[in-house]
Order: structure tokens, then sequence, then C-alpha cells
């Protein structure tokens, strides 16, 4: 466990001191296609059936709450 | 027919809150631009091997029809409010076979319905080169054996002139679990309603610019369930007979997660995740996910297409059989040891502006997803997205 903590702490620190890109170099980071989350809205049922049909939660907001979906 | 009145319930219910919602923000509606997204989405799982299912046939077949529909309202520059209407109407096999609400044990499969909303609003601050993010939501949501009233809090800023943001949120779920205590004679069991089940769940979340074409993502989550915490339909076999489930009244789950997003070119991406999941269960699970990218028009069409595995070991209160009675015991499939292979398809066009009663409508866009997954215990699941969103 803390290794995994700490691993993760360090992995925090590490991006967090990378070279800036600009905002008007940044043409190819706002298309669509390069969106952390390109279709959110379907993302929603997607993350849903996975946090009630898997036993894992987490890198979502789905976190089992709010249906009796088993 | 007593599901056709109830449907018909359901349906005006969301009419008086549309209702409601747009007199509330009539004034505010006129100011500003509004998007709007419905998702329609239809959702089939099948398997033969559900040791938990009450009568035994093993069955765990559902159909879920359930529609989304997401509105956003820029109040001004930097507010927004925003709402989400969800409701499900499904039938189950297993959950009508011990169920003296649906009807007694062996009755053929009827429908249920859930309908759920959620509202919020969020604020942006500049911050010099940079920005804050705040926001909140409520939500209720309700079906015959579930209840919730929830709540969420999110906060983020960026830093180092919006190359890195660093977010943290916050979900308070305060819900109602209805169960069967008492199955010995399965055609006159009744379920016990308001049982107590609250869910918090709190994550971390950052983002890095790496270079031009590179984003990164990383996601700590932490939830803890307290409560009822076993399922409706649940049961389990002890020495042939069979029980409720029965579960510990507090489940801690930990996750962390990272993303990476590479563009290949000007016209296509990869998009690649991991996860490792571990519980006061003792889950343990990791996820992988590749997605490839690409514009069909560029910024007019794109398609996602993505293969995504699942591996979980069995939590220590599971078996497909108990032999004599333990203190917690569960058959439930979905927290049994298996691999899991989902891939899908993702196609989302962009339409031209167009009137539609008078009113413009921008920004149009249709989407279709397919995704199918199977796992190594018996269960498949496949569904069928598509959306409809524009700004007016």
């Amino acid at each position: 466990m803390p290794i995994k903590s700490l691993t993760f702490i360090f992995l925090m620190s590490l991006v967090s001191g990378c070279a800036n890109v600009d905002q008007i170099d940044r043409g190819i980071l706002a298309k669509k296609i390069m969106q952390l989350d390109p279709h959110p809205e379907e993302s929603a049922f997607r993350n849903e059936v996975r946090s009630f049909r898997e036993s894992a939660i987490g890198g979502s907001s789905a976190v089992g709450g709010g249906c009796g979906c088993n | 027919m007593g599901v056709t009145k109830k449907t018909i319930k359901v349906l005006h219910t969301i009419l008086l809150f549309t209702l409601a919602l747009q007199n509330t923000f009539a004034e505010m509606m006129a100011k500003g631009r509004t998007k709007l997204k419905t998702v329609f989405n239809l959702y089939h799982q099948n398997s033969n091997d559900g040791n938990q299912v009450a009568d035994n046939s093993g069955r765990e077949e559902t159909n879920v029809i359930e529609p989304m529909v997401f509105i956003e309202h820029q109040i001004n520059e930097d507010t927004a409010i925003n709402g989400k209407i969800v409701f499900d109407a499904w039938t189950a096999a297993s959950d009508t076979k011990l169920d003296n609400y649906t009807g007694a044990s062996g009755t053929p499969i009827m429908g249920q319905n859930r309908i759920s909303a959620n509202l919020g609003a969020r604020q942006e601050k500049k911050a010099g080169k940079n920005v804050w993010n705040y926001g909140f939501d409520i939500g209720f949501s309700s079906e015959y054996d579930y209840k919730s009233l929830n709540g969420t809090l999110s906060a983020s800023r960026s830093f180092a002139n919006d190359n890195f943001t660093l977010g943290a949120s916050f979900q308070y779920y305060n819900d109602e679990v209805s169960l069967f205590k008492d199955i010995s004679n399965p055609s006159a069991a009744n379920i016990t309603t308001g049982l107590s089940r609250k869910i918090m769940a709190t994550s971390i979340t950052a983002s890095q610019i790496l270079t031009v074409k590179d984003i990164i993502q990383f996601d700590a989550t932490f939830a803890r369930s307290n409560g009822y915490l076993e399922s409706t339909a649940n049961t389990v076999s002890v020495a042939g007979v069979r029980q409720v489930e029965v579960l510990p009244e507090t489940r801690s789950r930990y996750a962390l997660s990272s993303k990476w997003v590479h563009g290949l070119s000007k016209l296509s991406a990869l998009n690649l995740s991991y996860r490792y999941y571990w519980d006061q269960w003792d889950i343990n699970a990791h996820t992988i996910r590749g997605a490839y990218l690409f514009d069909i028009e560029e910024d007019e069409s794109f398609m996602e297409v993505f293969a995504r595995i699942h591996k979980q070991n069995e939590t220590k209160y599971y078996k497909g059989r108990f032999a004599s009675a333990e203190t917690f015991m569960t058959s439930d499939s979905d927290m049994a040891g298996y691999e899991s292979y989902e891939s899908g398809i993702f196609y989302e066009s962009t339409r031209a502006d167009f009137k539609c009663f008078g009113v413009e409508l921008e920004d149009v866009t249709w989407s279709h997803s397919l995704v199918y997954s199977t796992r190594t215990n018996g269960m498949r699941y496949g569904y069928y997205q598509t959306g409809f969103g524009f700004k007016f």
C-alpha cells in the first residue's frame, strides 16, 4: 500500500514539472479525438454498467450508488 | 396493465419535472446558450451460470431500455447550470422469480422501471492564465427496490499556464435498499423496504499536457459503503437450500488509474488507460483499455475503435455453493473471479445547422455506438447507444 501511494505521489510530482505548451499551440489537443473522454454522455451509461457488472470502480464518477442495478 | 399505468405515471413525472425546470430557468435561458443531448441506450445481458439466481435456473437475462437527457445552459461567461434525466425500463429473469412485489415465484418476466434526475451548477473563475472550476450536483433516483438521494461537490484548478490541472470531487449517496430477509418459503417471501445504504466517495485527479500531442491523467479514488450492501435478488445455496446472501456492513474500495492520449497525427490518436483496484473484501482488479480514434472528415466526424480487458479475483466471501452456513456468503457472479473482454465502436458526425419549430439548432451531432463484452464466468452483455445533440 505505501509503495503504491508513494509511486502515485512520485508520478504526480514528475508531471507537474513538465514543459508548458502555449494556448496557441493547442490546436491538436483541442480536437475531439484528443479529449480524455471524447463522448462523456455516452460514457455515463458505460461507466454505470461497468460499476455494477464488475466489482471494481474508479477512474470515473460511477461509484456504485444511486441504483439497485445488481 | 399495471406496468403501463406505472410507465405513464413516470413519463408524467418527467414532463412535470421538465416543465418546472423550464419555468424556473426560463428567464435565465433567454440570456445565454443551451446545449441539449439525448442518449438512447439499449442493453442486453445473458448467462446461464448465475449461481445466485433464486430459482436455481442460473438465468441472468436482462434487457434494459434507458433514454438519457443531458441539458446544460450557460447563464453567463463564467456560470452554467446543468441537468440530467434518466429513465430505465427493464425485464430481468432473476428479479421476478422471488418477488412478492412483482409477482410470486415463477411468474412471467415483468417490466420494472427507474427514474433519476440530477441538477447542478458550475462556475469558472480566471486566476491569471489559470482557471478555477467548482460546482455541485444534487440528484435522486427511484425504483421499486431502491431509492437514492445524492450530491456531488467538485473543484479543480489549473496551474502552469493551464498545462497542469488538479481536481478533487466528493460524492455522497444516502440510499435505501429493499431486501428479502427470509426466503424459507419463496412464494410467500416479503421484501423489507427502507434499509439504509450510504456511500461516500472521493477522488483526486491530475492531468498534465506533455507536448502538443500528448496529455496524461492520474486519478485516485476512495469509496466507502455502509449499511445493507446485499442485492435484492441475490441468494446462495447452503447444503442445497436457498438462503439470502449475507455481506459485511462496510466496504472500503480504492482505485488508482491513469490515462494517456497521444496524437499520432492531426487526424488520429490513441487513448490508453490502466486502472488498479483493491478493496476490503479482498478483490483485486486490473483493467486496461486501448482506443484508436480517427477523423473521417476533419472536425466533422470521427470514429473510435476500442478494446478493454478487466481481470479480477473473487471476494473472500464468494462460493458457488456453500456446504454449511458462514458469517458472510455470496454467489454473486459479479463478485466471482473472472476475466472480461470488451470491444466496441463509436461513430459521431456533425450535421448542418437547421431550424426546428422556429428555433435555430447549431453544432448538431449524431452518434452511434456498439459495445460487446464477454466474461470467462459465462456472462455476456452488449449494448447499442445512439446520441443526438445540439445547441440553441
